[in-house]
């Protein structure tokens, strides 16, 4: 009861320095912004790509075009005399956001010699554009030449939607690739930012004490493996409410952002890939997915704060902290480098290895978790995670109980492997 | 009774013995010096009192009993290395401690400001550390050593850093807390507070202990049977009378005019015989000891040790 009184008190002190701290309110509020000012943009970027309206000046000997190609939002095309090609592309080179767009004698069957010239090269946006009116319009030719009405094409073009359907445990059920893509490449990200954000907290905060001198008063009064605990129960406690602030800011930007994008997929009827992607959403496991993620939090914060904290305890400056912390965070960088692949084949047995090992399946077991995989792997890997953690806290507390002590120690891996074993 | 024995402790690093077979009693109320030269274990030996290291072997008990966590609470600690959290304020500083410590909140507020009041730094409760010069903080850190009423306070350097001023306000504060039933282990290099605080002292060298007891026992046995005697003489003193003494100085005091002669009395002579012997020579006017000081004895015993 005394000692959870005490970790009680360590956990408060190292909640409330860093919760009071200007920095942590900066860094709240930033993040969602930051992401809202992202979301704003793309949205604006979907509206509006940034391109000019592009005046193209179309000279037709074929005359097959003339009151077909229709003006629209990009594209404005004007019909010019015939013969004057050579004056209008050598206006081009003063003129911007301007084309010449000229058709020979074409046949329909044949369409060949078309071309287009431009000030600079033209944006893929604007040739594709023309390409693709251009393409219609002889469509159109092609079809009337075969004495087809639009209804009868309407009633030959076939609307095919793959139901694409996924075999799991529990039965069959729907695909969700893309959507489970981008959750679960979010999910491993954040991940590791957490677990290298909120671990070097316990890391600084702990050189800090052992540069301070204040540790021998503390560990005169708890165990040292009651402090190194209370600090990194405090800080993920921090690191909690601060991703509870950022959950609850961003979930009212995206209601906003979502909205706009939705106005957009009912707009623009080629966007139905987005309305597919947004009435995805309610497929996918979230409830699963964010237990998943909370717990990988914590056992991959516990796992590598601890042993970041035994590393604080033992060194005495910078340069050696950086000598065992680099080795240390490899696994995990290994973890976010290989998460695209992972993305592609969360099914390989890379894959599959890699969200087994402690190390690297809080990145990559969150990852894979929302593409829905088999319990027993979740489980296993679950385990292996507590039992890792759980044993990295302990070795870790041993070795910073004698480490915090030690002063102008030049600390070697053998040394650390002594202290272990200490009485 | 003893407030504090130490039984038979080891403490090994590696293959480097710190502490051999370590035997301690401290009284209760004492004022108990622990001296030592650098690296003589003083350190590690506070540590297992404080239960921050483990000894190999051996046992501390507290009050006859194995000391345990709980008894931590009874205890000050005022170590060598120290330092505070620079970003926090002096009062919630001092009374995160305090709780630690196992105080409750309520009380533990009360006592802080008390302590803060007393020391004459009750305007610092809203500063943060890092406001503070380094004596200023060596009081806060004295504070802390104190304010939760400890029945025992280990004290290592308390002096270290403070002018004279705060020397003598700790000093008076020891002794006043030491009149109430507090018993103080005191690990120092000054000597002359040694000779002022303390009533028991211990030496240890070379991870050994070389010597403890009573400070005045501990000088009766060094002392070396020397005595100085002042006086009006106008005749020679013999350097030696055979059984009786050897003389080591005689030289005249300049500003009094007086002779003044250091005698060493010899095996088993008490100074009566001396006196005896001197009023037929001289009118005297003065006879006291010459007693070792503890700085002596300090590098006496330590010399010898190196020696060896």
């Amino acid at each position: 009861m005394l000692i959870m009184n005490k970790i009680g008190y360590i956990i408060g002190r190292e909640y409330m320095v860093r919760v009071r701290k200007r920095t942590f309110w900066i860094l709240t509020f930033l993040i969602p912004v930051l992401y809202g000012l992202m979301i704003g943009f793309s949205v604006l970027m979907t509206k509006n790509p940034g391109i000019k309206l592009q005046e193209v000046n179309v000279i037709d000997y074929s005359e097959l075009f003339k009151d077909k190609l229709s003006d629209n939002d990009d594209i404005n095309y004007v019909f010019m005399e015939k013969g004057t090609e050579q004056g209008l592309i050598k206006m081009l080179e003063t003129a911007e956001n301007q084309h010449v767009l000229v058709f020979p004698v074409l046949d329909v069957n044949k369409p060949e010699g078309i071309k287009l010239y431009s000030t600079k090269q033209a944006a893929t946006v604007t040739s594709d554009k023309i390409k693709a009116d251009i393409k219609n319009i002889i469509k159109d030719e092609r079809i009337k030449a075969l004495g087809l009405t639009q209804e009868v094409i309407a009633q030959l073009e076939p609307d095919i939607k793959l139901d694409i359907k996924k075999i799991s445990e529990e039965g069959i059920e729907d695909d969700n690739t893309l959507l489970s893509g981008i959750v679960a490449g979010i999910a491993g990200f954040l991940n590791y930012i957490f677990v290298f954000i909120y671990g070097s907290l316990v890391l600084r905060g702990v050189h800090e004490e052992k540069q301070s001198r204040i540790v021998e008063i503390i560990i005169s009064t708890v165990r040292p493996f009651e402090l190194m605990l209370g600090k990194i129960i405090g800080v993920a406690l921090v690191g909690l409410t601060q991703f509870i602030m950022w959950i609850g800011i961003i979930a009212i930007i995206s209601t906003a952002g979502i909205a706009d994008l939705s106005m957009i997929a009912g707009n623009n009827t080629g966007s139905s890939e987005l309305s597919s992607i947004l009435s995805g959403l309610s497929n996918i496991n979230f409830p699963l997915i964010i237990a998943t993620f909370i717990f990988y939090f914590i056992g991959g914060y516990f796992l590598y704060s601890s042993l970041f904290a035994a590393v604080a305890a033992s060194v005495d400056n910078q340069t050696d902290m950086q000598q065992f912390i680099v080795p240390l965070s490899i696994p995990l960088i290994i973890a976010i480098i290989s998460i695209q692949g992972i993305l592609q084949a969360p099914n390989s047995d890379l894959a599959v290895w890699m969200s087994m090992i402690p190390f690297t399946s809080p990145v990559i077991m969150v990852a894979r978790v929302s593409f829905g995989i088999p319990y027993s792997q979740l489980i296993i890997s679950m385990i292996l995670m507590a039992a890792t953690f759980i044993f990295a806290t302990w070795i870790a507390g041993k070795i910073y109980r004698v480490g915090i002590l030690m002063t102008g120690v030049k600390v070697t891996y053998k040394q650390l492997w002594k202290w272990i074993f200490y009485k | 009774m003893n407030i504090l024995e130490v039984r038979g402790v080891y403490k090994s690093y590696e293959n480097n013995r710190v502490l051999n077979n370590i035997f301690l009693s401290v009284p209760q109320q004492a004022i108990y010096g622990l001296l030592g030269p650098n690296g003589a274990g003083k350190t590690t030996l506070i540590r297992i009192i404080n239960k921050i290291i483990m000894c190999d072997e051996g046992e501390v008990l507290f009050k006859g009993q194995p000391m345990t966590r709980n008894d931590l609470h009874k205890l000050g600690y005022l170590p060598e290395e120290r330092g505070l959290y620079n970003k926090m304020k002096v009062g919630e500083h001092l009374l995160y401690l305090a709780q630690l410590k196992g105080m409750k909140s309520h009380v533990a507020r009360q006592v802080v400001k008390k302590h803060l009041k007393e020391f004459e730094c009750i305007d610092w409760y809203n500063k943060k550390i890092e406001q503070l010069s380094k004596g200023m903080q060596q009081k806060i850190q004295f504070i802390i050593a104190i304010m939760h009423a400890p029945e025992f306070i280990i004290l290592d350097e308390p002096f270290s850093g403070f002018d004279p001023v705060n020397t003598e306000m700790i000093k008076n504060k020891i002794l006043d807390l030491k009149k109430n039933g507090v018993t103080f282990m005191l690990s120092t290099h000054r000597m002359e507070s040694v000779e002022e605080l303390c009533n028991y002292v211990t030496l240890i060298n070379k991870s050994k202990k070389m010597i403890d007891g009573e400070k005045n026992k501990i000088k009766e046995q060094f002392s070396k049977n020397i005595y100085e005697v002042k006086g009006h003489c106008t005749r020679t003193l013999p350097e030696t009378v055979n059984g009786l003494y050897s003389l080591i100085e005689n030289e005249v005091e300049e500003d009094t005019d007086l002779k003044r002669l250091v005698f060493k009395l010899d095996h088993g002579k008490k100074t009566n015989e001396l006196l005896q012997f001197l009023v037929n020579e001289m009118e005297v006017v003065s006879m006291r000891e010459i007693v070792p000081d503890m700085n002596d004895i300090f590098i006496s015993l330590v010399n010898n040790v190196d020696n060896e």
